[in-house]
């Protein structure tokens, strides 16, 4: 378990759940984020399926605690949520099975806006654009077409999944080159004008700003047995 | 997307301020003109090592000695003067090691305040949490990132995935390596094998490299067996 100061340090939040999956400790900033009261109680008697806020499918978290509980395992994973107040954030969890045969959750929370250095103020919703300069701005199909190359989907892949030849998506690449090379940073390179701009971050993460909706993901190898993580807790 | 609060200059009281700081996810801090430090949050006073309460009366500025591994304060004074000048807000990202000596990434919107000096908003993370655990993995003795397939990252593996994931192109990658791309390809190929994981349908390397947790980490430090203090804003 954390001390009070690591607890306390930043955006760190924690809860832990019974072996029923109703949660017997939130602590007050993951509380605040799903409208739970601050002092959470276990009388209270809060599940997956309690809070109202925006978030992906609970019935999955849920079995996955479940899968932890069983396997004894510890398991990584990344949310979006929009928070009870209306801002969305990212979520960093780490799940581990309890002492008490329950769940021991640890959460670290960066508001959207924090994490992609300003960028994500820049989506002009209404054009569907993401302005980079005065003159430059991409538009929502060259930031899904970024994310395809960032993310080393093949072309051929990538225009499947789009409906459009690959020629077209070549045409895509082509035209964002072309305006990337208006920018002072003097580079060729796609990645490393986005790197410059400090946006790719912004574009790895989601395939479409313009379409926000609650993900979860859990990276499958970080899975393992609770007694073999190391230097940790 | 709402933007947190800034706190004004005055007309609140230490009562109410306390208790809308607890309410955020946010620390905070102001500087006067003279960029002294009149205000610090009390986690951020707990990162870099601060009695809290902070006082203005302690007169703290970015050349004082926490104990903090920060980078180039000369860099972040400039920096605190163009906004002060110029009115801009700027968002910027550092690492650096707190005064207990973890690596922490902290976020942070810098703006000019209503008394001239400069409020500034941060987010603070340790490490670990954002690169889903595998800080605490590295084996800086071996200089090695063992991962839970049984298989070994070497440092030198590990640049490569970097310099693979931002897309440089191998021919450049091998120039700096000193061998020819062949080589190159030859290191990726092995690289993979050691990515290898149940149900691999993957289209690339990047989705072994995900299906691991990896990207974020590798991405975004050049040598994590050597990390340095940085600070970036944007554009650079």
């Amino acid at each position: 378990m954390h001390s009070v100061n690591e607890i306390e340090l930043g955006v760190q939040g924690r809860f832990h759940k019974g072996a029923d999956h109703f949660y017997t400790a939130i602590s007050p900033d993951c509380a605040r984020l799903f409208g739970a009261p601050e002092h959470y109680l276990p009388e209270m008697r809060w599940n997956d399926f309690t809070s109202t806020v925006e978030r992906s499918d609970p019935q999955r978290y849920l079995q996955q605690d479940q899968e932890i509980i069983d396997g004894g395992l510890v398991t990584e994973s990344e949310a979006l949520v929009r928070e009870i107040g209306g801002d969305w954030v990212r979520l960093f969890l780490r799940r581990s099975r309890a002492a008490d045969g329950g769940i021991d959750g640890e959460v670290a929370i960066v508001p959207l806006q924090y994490m992609y250095n300003g960028w994500l103020e820049q989506l002009d919703r209404d054009r569907q654009v993401l302005r980079l300069t005065n003159d430059v701005e991409l538009t929502r199909n060259e930031l899904r077409v970024l994310h395809g190359k960032l993310n080393g989907i093949p072309q051929k892949l990538y225009a499947r999944y789009e409906g459009v030849s690959v020629k077209a998506i070549e045409k895509r690449l082509h035209r964002v080159r072309e305006k990337l090379a208006s920018l002072p940073c003097g580079y060729d390179s796609i990645n490393r004008c986005l790197d410059w701009l400090g946006v790719t971050q912004l574009i790895v993460d989601r395939n479409d700003w313009f379409d926000v909706t609650p993900s979860f993901h859990t990276y499958p190898g970080t899975t393992l047995r609770a007694h073999s993580r190391v230097g940790n807790s | 997307m709402r933007l947190p609060q800034i706190e004004s200059a005055g007309g609140e009281s230490a009562t109410e301020r306390d208790a809308r700081m607890n309410d955020s996810l946010f620390g905070h801090f102001h500087k006067c003109p003279e960029l002294f430090y009149t205000d610090i949050c009390s986690r951020n006073c707990r990162i870099f090592g601060l009695e809290a309460p902070y006082v203005p009366e302690m007169r703290i500025n970015d050349f004082s000695d926490t104990g903090v591994a920060f980078t180039d304060p000369e860099t972040f004074h400039q920096q605190d003067l163009e906004i002060m000048q110029s009115g801009i807000a700027v968002h910027a990202q550092a690492t650096l090691l707190s005064a207990d000596g973890r690596w922490l990434r902290m976020k942070m919107l810098k703006r000019r305040a209503e008394d001239g000096g400069i409020d500034g908003e941060t987010v603070i993370l340790p490490l670990d949490a954002i690169y889903h655990g595998w800080m605490v993995q590295l084996d800086r003795e071996r200089e090695v990132l063992p991962l839970h397939n049984g298989a070994e990252l070497r440092r030198n593996e590990m640049r490569l995935l970097r310099a693979y994931l931002r897309g440089v192109p191998y021919k450049i990658i091998a120039r700096q390596a000193g061998v020819s791309v062949k080589a190159i390809e030859k290191r990726l190929h092995r690289v993979r094998d050691k990515l290898d994981h149940p149900n691999c349908h993957c289209y690339s390397l990047h989705g072994c490299i995900n299906w691991h947790g990896l990207t974020r980490m590798l991405m975004d430090e050049v040598d994590w067996f050597n990390p340095q203090p940085t600070y970036r804003t944007y554009p650079c």
